[in-house]
C-alpha cells in the first residue's frame, strides 16, 4: 500500500513541474470534497493570488479575486485548477502528469508574451535565438 | 439518492482549533494525511497539536517533550464534524484519539497477535 501523502509538508505551497520540467506555479490551495459517511476527496490544486491573499486575510482574497476576475485575460469565473488526478508525487516539488497549456496558471505570461514582448524588436521568440 | 458535495479547503483548515464535544480546545489542525483510494486519494487522518506542527514543518526535534503532557493527536476522517469548517468539532471523546507518537492502534494488534 503506498505511503500516506502529508498534504501540508509535501503539497501545499510547493513548486508545481509539468512533464516537460516548466514551473508551473507553486500550490496556494487543495481543494478537499466533503462526503457523506465517506473520507473527504482531494480534488484539486489551485494556483492563484487570490487563494494565497485569502489566507492571509478573507477580504484580502475578496479583493485579489475581484481584481481577477475583471482584469484576467479571459475572464474566467475559478482560479486555474490543476485536478489531483494529475498528482503524481510531491515533496521538494509537485510534479504533474499534464502540460501547463493544459492549465490556466500562466495566462498573464501568456498575454504578456503576446501583447508585450512580441513587439519589442527581437522579442517574437521569447528572446530565443534560432 | 443525491450525494450532498461542499467543497472545503485545505488551506483555511491549517490552524483552526478542534474543540471537544463539552467546547474544550484539542488542539489545532497542522497536517493532513492523504491515501490513495481506488485513483483518487482522499483524507484519512487530522493531525493535531505542536508534534503535528513539527511534522507539518519536517523538522527534526531531539524527542525532548513536556512530562505529563499531551503534544498531538492522531484524528480519523470520521471523528472530526466539518460541517461548520471554521470551528471543527470532534465526534467522539478525546480519550478515543490516537496519540501522535503513540503506537498505531494497527500496530499494537500486530505485536499483541
Amino acid at each position: 500500500m503506498d505511503e500516506p501523502l502529508p498534504l501540508a509538508r509535501d503539497v501545499l505551497d510547493k513548486q508545481v513541474i509539468d512533464p516537460d520540467g516548466c514551473k508551473v506555479g507553486k500550490v496556494d490551495g487543495i481543494v478537499l470534497a466533503l462526503r457523506e459517511h465517506r473520507p473527504p476527496r482531494v480534488i484539486a490544486m489551485e494556483i492563484s493570488q487570490a487563494v494565497a491573499w485569502r489566507r492571509v486575510h478573507h477580504r484580502l482574497g475578496d479583493f485579489a479575486e475581484w481584481l481577477r476576475v475583471t482584469f484576467e485575460p479571459g475572464h474566467q469565473d475559478r482560479p486555474a485548477r490543476v485536478l489531483f488526478d494529475h498528482f503524481m508525487r510531491g515533496g521538494i516539488d509537485v510534479h504533474i502528469d499534464i502540460s501547463w497549456k493544459h492549465t490556466r496558471a500562466l495566462v498573464w505570461e501568456d498575454w504578456l508574451q503576446q501583447r508585450v514582448i512580441a513587439k519589442i524588436p527581437g522579442g517574437r521568440r521569447g528572446g530565443k535565438k534560432d | 439518492m443525491v450525494e450532498r458535495k461542499t467543497e472545503c479547503r485545505v488551506e483555511l483548515l491549517l490552524g483552526r482549533q478542534v474543540r471537544a464535544d463539552d467546547g474544550r480546545i484539542v488542539g489545532r489542525i497542522q497536517e493532513l494525511r492523504a491515501e490513495r483510494e481506488h485513483d483518487y486519494y482522499v483524507v484519512t487522518e487530522f493531525h493535531l497539536g505542536p508534534s503535528a506542527l513539527i511534522e507539518a514543518l519536517a523538522v527534526r526535534h531531539l524527542g525532548l517533550t513536556w512530562p505529563g503532557r499531551v503534544h498531538g493527536y492522531r484524528v480519523r476522517w470520521n471523528q472530526l464534524d466539518l460541517s461548520d469548517q471554521e470551528h471543527p468539532r470532534l465526534t467522539c471523546p478525546v480519550e478515543e484519539l490516537e496519540r501522535i507518537g503513540a503506537p498505531r492502534r494497527r500496530d499494537r494488534k500486530k505485536h499483541a497477535a
